[in-house]
């Protein structure tokens, strides 16, 4: 009995830490930026800001070393894929920028769909999302003069240079146009918290493998939106390289799911039929004829998956299996070539022209 | 004796715990740290393609005493990696070396600069901006357009 009562607080010392407790109560946070977790940087950060009474938790989290070509042609860029998210005071995440095909943090994906099921009241997440710019620029200012932390102040950075949404102009436009959409009969009442959502995708790209004025190919990135009653979450899958809505990144086109959806899920290719805005899963090269994909397969994936609801429908076949996906349709370079954009394009009659960017569906 | 050990161990267990939750605290929590993650593990094969052994090349090329000259050295650089490759050059035609330098060097200065590749890489939205006439290009080099290869299943 002696040994037990001497072992119990050793080992409870030792063990008993979560280690996934890291989002300080608002209440014992300091006003504005507290660092939470920057202990291991080859693992993430986590921080936090509060401002009165209300706070956001921003996170960051190391995934696979960039190849070597990506790493050279954009240095001012992290070496490593970085996920990145905003998290709100109740755990709810609100905004997520996923560097490749999945999370780094596996656990994220669930949160981020768990946050559709507990949209906040509009004010709150527009003051969320006012508090993580000032989050991200107080962070980025702090990380930039710390040679271990200076990774993680890129995308802060460019998330701070971001307008937020309901003071981005294209984003107010947006909603005139989907409130226009919203059924005279289930306006508001019937949409309620929980309910329906309104998805919607910006491509974003650019050129790369740049020299002179002559890009051999280009890179594209995926905005996706959620809309309940105002902008609730956005996902940004930057498929590997720079990421929507980043400097040097530009905009493209837009689709939308054109209708508003129950019981949605955010996750990549192989979830089921009502699974939105995922990337692919296979190997990832730009030999993208094999069992493998490209950036701009998964931008066309994630589109189609918004415009759709998931895997089919429209020209998007998967095969009946939610994995093969594969897209044909006109290229955009305008001369009415075709092109193939896949998953596994060696399932799929071989990928055609994805070294540019897909149209939006 | 046994109940003096007793509270001797006992405080230095306490001790222990205080040390290991102040360091705790101080450090943060444990992270499981998956190694593999910082592997490059998705992007299988994107260095040995023949556009990223292409640009690669041209961004290593040495310096040369002018911005046109660099530029070719680089297309030098691009071509020898691509023989080492067995791979296919990015262009589809350059000029020779008198008349691409002598056709550089008609460029505005600001132009000439937007030919060293580190350069167009760390001013690429003001080389954008700043893009000569098609017709002027075509005297120096032609783009390859990107034909992939034809995998069968």
């Amino acid at each position: 009995m002696m040994k037990l009562t001497i072992l119990v607080p050793f080992i409870c010392a030792v063990g008993c830490t979560s280690s996934v407790d890291t989002r300080t109560p608002v209440a014992d946070l300091s006003q504005g930026l507290n660092m939470l977790d920057t202990s291991d940087a080859s693992w993430g950060v986590t921080a936090a800001y509060r401002e009165n009474d209300h706070a956001v938790y921003l996170e960051q989290r190391v995934g696979a070393m960039k190849p070597q070509a990506y790493r050279e042609e954009a240095p001012e860029e992290p070496a490593n894929e970085i996920d990145m998210r905003f998290v709100d005071e109740n755990g709810n995440t609100f905004f997520v920028q996923r560097g490749g095909d999945g999370y780094v943090d596996p656990t994220w994906a669930q949160e981020i769909n768990d946050s559709l099921l507990h949209p906040a009241a509009d004010s709150d997440r527009i003051r969320d999302f006012g508090l993580a710019q000032k989050a991200a620029g107080e962070f980025a200012k702090a990380a930039i003069t710390n040679a271990d932390l200076a990774p993680f102040a890129f995308h802060a950075s460019q998330y701070a240079a971001r307008a937020i949404p309901t003071q981005d102009p294209t984003m107010v436009a947006k909603v005139a146009k989907i409130e226009a959409s919203r059924p005279t009969d289930t306006a508001y009442g019937n949409y309620g918290f929980g309910g329906s959502w309104w998805f919607e995708g910006d491509l974003y790209d650019k050129g790369t493998s740049c020299v002179f004025w002559y890009c051999p190919a280009r890179h594209s990135s995926v905005a996706l939106w959620a809309y309940q009653t105002t902008w609730q979450l956005a996902v940004i899958a930057c498929n590997h390289g720079t990421c929507a809505g980043g400097s040097k990144m530009s905009y493209d086109c837009n689709s939308n799911s054109g209708v508003w959806r129950d019981n949605v899920t955010i996750s990549a290719e192989t979830n089921g039929s009502t699974s939105i805005g995922g990337g692919c899963l296979t190997s990832y090269s730009w030999d993208s004829g094999g069992y493998n994909h490209l950036c701009n397969d998964d931008s066309a994936y994630e589109l189609w998956q918004v415009k759709n609801g998931g895997p089919g429908g429209g020209s998007l076949d998967t095969n009946g299996d939610g994995y093969n996906f594969v897209y044909t349709g006109p290229g955009t370079g305008g001369d009415g070539s075709w092109v193939n954009y896949a998953c596994t394009c060696a399932y799929n009659n071989n990928c055609n022209n994805d070294w540019s960017r897909p149209i939006c569906p | 004796m046994k109940k003096t050990l007793a509270i001797v161990a006992s405080l230095a267990i306490a001790a222990t715990v205080i040390i290991v939750v102040v360091v705790r605290r101080n450090h943060g929590p444990h992270h499981h740290h998956d190694s593999a993650k910082t592997g490059a593990v998705e992007a299988v094969g994107i260095d040995q393609t023949d556009t990223s052994v292409s640009m690669m090349a041209m961004l290593n090329a040495p310096e040369q005493a002018t911005p046109c000259l660099t530029a070719y050295a680089a297309i030098e650089a691009e071509g020898a990696a691509m023989k080492l490759h067995d791979g296919k050059s990015m262009f589809k035609w350059v000029a020779p070396k008198d008349a691409f330098v002598a056709a550089c060097e008609a460029l505005p200065v600001a132009q000439q600069q937007c030919m060293a590749p580190r350069y167009r890489r760390d001013h690429g939205d003001d080389c954008q901006k700043n893009r000569p006439m098609p017709d002027v290009l075509a005297k120096m080099y032609v783009g390859l357009p990107i034909v992939e290869p034809n995998y069968q299943r």
